[in-house]
């Protein structure tokens, strides 16, 4: 299994333009690659759909890799293989944040008014979390009983504000809770794939801290590292990845917790290896999703965050019996 | 490279768990220190790498104080074995030694040949090479703790600080592990936590006991591990003899049997 490590790199890679041309290409109905580089007879419905559908893959792939690295990096610093922006109750936050947002106005004057709501949300959240949990030894245990609550906690708000909001912001609010790409903003694509980019490199850069405080925290300051900076550093920026991804799609679950998971499982634990692998499959991963969600079914489309969660909520019950078994 | 304290106090809240502690540590002598639970030796190790910090008095790092060191710098001279949980990721046991020679590696570059070689080493010495691919979570708890010094030693550190760090290991390997470090102690600085008085008695150079916060007797294991200072320090009755070998056997009193 281990012997995927070498090659696996390419793989990842290789399907990101593969699944992005599919992407373009497939949907209620067929674009021939060959018509999208206008070979042959031009059909001029071609274009506005497919810029459409390039777009969405752009979503998928800048949201996938957003929230598998941010799954990634709060499974290692609150060192429990479960954590995850959804079920942190992270997300939940920044759905609130950005319904605020919306209900108060202010995503009128500015697009921009969306992230920077999701982010004040999520790290209100997170901040709840790790509140309810009480950030120690004993907390890890009850991180995910806390995440759950703020989950359910930031559910009912956002139901509230659709309860209150204007009928021509109500649209707007309850994709949030679906999980969507179709919507997602051109404006805040761009500097969302910078962002990532730049998250990227960032946590890549402190992978080796990333592995040592996955074993502890006096460990990693043994290791040599500044544990609170660290840690501050870490969290802040998956939970900005996380806040992003919500501004650009809602809230879609399990994707930070199946990726990182399947990708440990076949190329190791090490972070500074798996890092850039679990940005590439992540993003494999939501564009695949969003090609399936799209497939021309007998009832209109899937929405994104009801696939990924039917994926993950299985998983989630089999990493947590085969943890059981580790511990008896 | 030496570790030294002056005049070391500490407490936890209301508690003051140790109360002016002088101590010494350099290359030539494997320390052991002994105490009772709860009579602060993991504290006292803690701060010897800084985790913790000093409420007076100061630790120094080959003369300098320790907090002028830069986080990554001492970590490059102490290599550390704590009782710790088991990972909560799947580190395989070769993963999870490379990372103790993180201090070592430049987070620009992967790990290079001389890392891997270390590891390798490291892995062989304390006889985990065979379950280089397992994962942390498979092992026994004496496998774990083998592992955990692999990690220690595969940073090639000046100074071992060590906290149990063979309390879970079966007999023949803990024996072949002390004699590595009382060989590695005659040049590095190795300083370890433990409880079995007979280990300490026949591997340490140099034991310390540690009571109510005070250093309550230091040299020769012949020397401290006496029964008046056993009874003195952890209220324990026992006689002290020496073996045909010249062993030093520490065996229960006649109150216990």
């Amino acid at each position: 299994m281990k012997a995927a490590g070498k090659t696996g790199i390419w793989l990842p890679l290789v399907l990101l333009p593969v699944l992005l041309v599919l992407g373009v290409c497939s949907g209620a109905f067929w674009l021939s690659p060959a018509a999208l580089l206008h070979f042959g007879e031009a059909d001029p419905a071609a274009d506005p759909v497919a810029d459409l559908r390039l777009i969405r893959m752009l979503a998928a792939l800048t949201v996938g890799g957003s929230l598998a690295l941010s799954g990634m990096v709060f499974q290692a610093v609150l060192r429990n293989p479960l954590a995850e922006p959804f079920i942190l109750g992270v997300s939940g936050g920044a759905g609130v944040g950005a319904a605020l947002a919306i209900v108060s106005g202010l995503a009128a004057y500015s697009v921009l008014s969306l992230p920077l709501g999701a982010l004040l949300g999520a790290l209100a959240a997170l901040a709840a979390v790790l509140g309810i949990s009480r950030w120690g030894n004993r907390g890890r245990e009850n991180l995910l009983l806390s995440g759950v609550i703020t989950g359910t906690v930031a559910g009912s708000i956002l139901m509230f504000l659709i309860s209150i909001a204007h009928t021509d912001q109500l649209a707007g609010i309850t994709w949030w809770m679906l999980g969507d790409l179709q919507t997602a903003e051109p404006v805040l694509l761009l500097p969302g794939m910078v962002l990532l980019l730049i998250l990227l490199a960032l946590i890549w850069f402190y992978s080796r801290g990333l592995n040592a405080l996955s074993i502890g925290d006096s460990e990693a300051w043994n290791l040599g590292e500044d544990t609170r900076e660290l840690t501050l550093i870490l969290v802040t920026a998956a939970s900005l990845l996380a806040a992003y991804s919500v501004s650009l799609a809602g809230i879609i679950g399990f994707c930070g917790l199946i990726v990182p998971h399947l990708v440990r499982r076949v190329y190791g634990c090490d972070h500074r290896k798996i890092t850039p692998l679990v940005f590439l499959w992540g993003a494999d991963f939501l564009m695949f999703c969003d090609i399936l969600s799209r497939l021309p079914w007998p009832f209109k489309e899937i929405p994104i965050g009801v696939i990924t969660s039917l994926l993950g909520g299985p998983l989630f019950l089999w990493i947590v019996n085969r943890r059981k078994r580790y511990e008896n | 490279m030496k570790i030294e304290t002056h005049d070391l106090f500490f407490s936890y809240g209301e508690k003051e768990l140790l109360r002016g502690i002088d101590l010494q540590l350099e290359p030539g002598r494997f320390t052991v220190l002994l105490g009772p639970n709860g009579s602060g030796k993991s504290t006292l190790l803690k701060l010897l790498t800084g985790e913790l910090k000093t409420d007076s008095g100061e630790v120094k790092l080959d003369g300098r104080p320790l907090g002028e060191y830069r986080i990554r710098e001492r970590a490059r001279h102490v290599g550390v074995v704590m009782q710790s949980a088991p990972p909560a990721l799947d580190f395989t046991v070769r993963e999870y030694v490379l990372i103790g020679r993180n201090a070592r590696m430049s987070p620009f570059a992967p790990a290079g040949e001389a890392d891997r070689a270390a590891v390798e080493k490291a892995m062989k010495l304390f006889q985990v090479d065979h379950l280089a691919d397992r994962s942390c979570n498979q092992l026994s708890g004496g496998e774990r703790q083998r592992t955990m010094l692999a990690a220690a030693w595969a940073l090639e550190p000046e100074i071992f600080l060590l906290d149990e760090a063979v309390s879970a290991v079966d007999p023949a390997h803990t024996f072949a592990v002390l004699k590595i470090l009382r060989e590695c102690a005659k040049t590095k600085t190795v300083f370890m936590i433990m409880h079995d008085l007979v280990l300490a008695g026949n591997f340490a150079d140099r034991t310390l006991l540690l009571k109510d916060g005070r250093i309550a007797a230091d040299g020769t294991p012949g020397e401290v591990l006496t029964a008046e200072n056993l009874l003195s320090v952890y209220g324990l009755h026992v006689s002290v003899s020496r073996g045909p070998n010249g062993a030093l056997a520490i065996l229960p009193g006649k109150e216990y049997l």
